[in-house]
């Protein structure tokens, strides 16, 4: 039944994300100025943002069982906080990767003082710090301990950052600064369809990725 | 008579740097101006707070049996929360003198409106670094990993407490500022709730 369920679920992340991918490009999408045919990236560039915040939920949770749980299965799930949170960083750049090309397409430049991409910047920054610290204590009881406490930290002041922060500043992105949301005014039904399935997908890969790379450390120990 | 030399060697240290940043940009424009401070007040409050936790293991053994690890963090951020305002505060007057205000701010209106956000600022750079430090603290007193985990952590704090003390040069309304200082109170709440949860788990020997 385990068996069964694991496979549907990967089975339909997988199925999702391919036909977010040639929906992607092939289907209808309102012309809008200087927007024009970059609009499409939508599909390709939010959904790495929602997988990295569901990532480091996921690495958020394996972090506080890690603080309540003694011995080594404080251990285990101190890893599978860490893995997660890899994971999340490598979506994180993709995430940065696709907006900065979209960003030059729209606003003209690479990187704007948007805050955002602050937010962004802020993110990769938190974890890599995570990473810094890890590798700074050697005794791995300590590290769960320490690595739990600053995961935990960290995430809600990230989340204060890019959630609330954002929309009380101005900010070329939609939806923020009293720009139009996508979903008031560009994304219509037709998008949506795309959308939709292009979030759940990519949040099903990115679990995937990490639950293969768990067994994997479990493996290689 | 530790803790009044320490205020000194704070102090001190606020005075040289902000001396140094004289020599080196004598008429900056109202957005140096405020970037130069800001900047004063962060490595002041990083020095405080990294001193506030390192203490010799004997002190730490003591403290643990006095108070619980919750108060413990309270008591230490307390100190470095009233450190840093008192250097904000020291850093603001001396800007005052070498400098003078930005035309904008030349009131004493004005004048409250910068204090209130540079000293709320400041302060919540310091309630966050607070924890921060206890946690390197514990991985070794490393001063650079203390730098290296409280800078991306203090970038939404810096973010708010710019953007209150920007509006605050320009002398605006009370109205307009009440939002970013609230977002300022907030940054200085928050780090110490989370912190007092967090802190026996980090404590734990």
């Amino acid at each position: 039944m385990n068996n069964r369920l694991s496979f549907a679920w990967k089975f339909s992340a997988a199925a999702l994300v391919s036909y977010s991918m040639i929906a992607g490009l092939v289907s209808p999408v309102p012309r809008l100025f200087i927007l024009n045919e970059t609009i499409r990236n939508l599909y390709f560039h939010v959904p790495m943002w929602f997988t990295m915040i569901a990532l480091m939920a996921v690495s958020l949770k394996h972090s506080l069982a890690s603080l309540r749980k003694p011995g080594l299965a404080s251990l285990e799930l101190d890893r599978k906080a860490q893995l997660a949170a890899e994971v999340a960083l490598v979506f994180a750049a993709l995430g940065l990767f696709t907006g900065m090309i979209w960003a030059r397409f729209t606003w003209g430049a690479f990187w704007t003082n948007d805050p955002k991409l602050n937010g962004t910047a802020v993110a990769i920054l938190i974890y890599l710090a995570y990473f810094v610290l890890r590798s700074s204590v050697e005794d791995p009881e300590k590290r769960a301990r320490l690595a739990g406490t600053y995961n935990v930290f960290a995430f809600v002041l990230m989340i204060v950052f890019i959630g609330v922060l954002p929309r009380m500043t101005d900010s070329l992105h939609p939806g923020n600064g009293g720009n139009p949301a996508f979903g008031s005014y560009d994304l219509d039904s037709g998008m949506r369809a795309v959308f939709y399935p292009a979030v759940f997908g990519w949040i099903g890969i990115g679990l995937w990725v990490v639950e293969l790379r768990v067994r994997l450390s479990r493996l290689t120990k | 008579m530790r803790n009044r030399r320490q205020s000194m060697q704070f102090i001190m240290f606020t005075a040289v740097s902000t001396y140094l940043v004289y020599t080196m940009v004598p008429a900056p424009s109202p957005s140096v101006w405020l970037a130069l401070l800001w900047v004063v007040v962060l490595f002041s409050a990083m020095q405080s707070a990294f001193r506030a936790f390192h203490e010799p293991d004997s002190l730490w053994a003591y403290l643990n049996q006095l108070a619980s690890p919750a108060e413990l963090l309270w008591m230490k951020s307390t100190g470095v929360v009233t450190h840093t305002a008192a250097t904000a505060s020291a850093a603001l007057m001396l800007f005052c003198l070498f400098f003078g205000l930005p035309p904008s701010a030349d009131s004493v209106n004005a004048l409250l409106k910068i204090a209130a956000s540079i000293l709320l600022g400041s302060m919540a750079l310091a309630s966050t670094m607070s924890f921060t430090s206890a946690l390197a603290s514990r991985a070794g007193a490393n001063p650079t990993l203390m730098a290296t985990l409280s800078i991306p952590l203090l970038l939404p704090t810096v973010l708010v407490a710019r953007r209150a003390s920007s509006l605050a040069l320009a002398n605006q309304d009370w109205a307009e500022l009440a939002m970013p200082l609230f977002g300022e109170l907030a940054m200085l709440g928050l780090p110490l709730a989370l912190g007092s949860m967090l802190m026996p788990y980090l404590w734990k020997q």
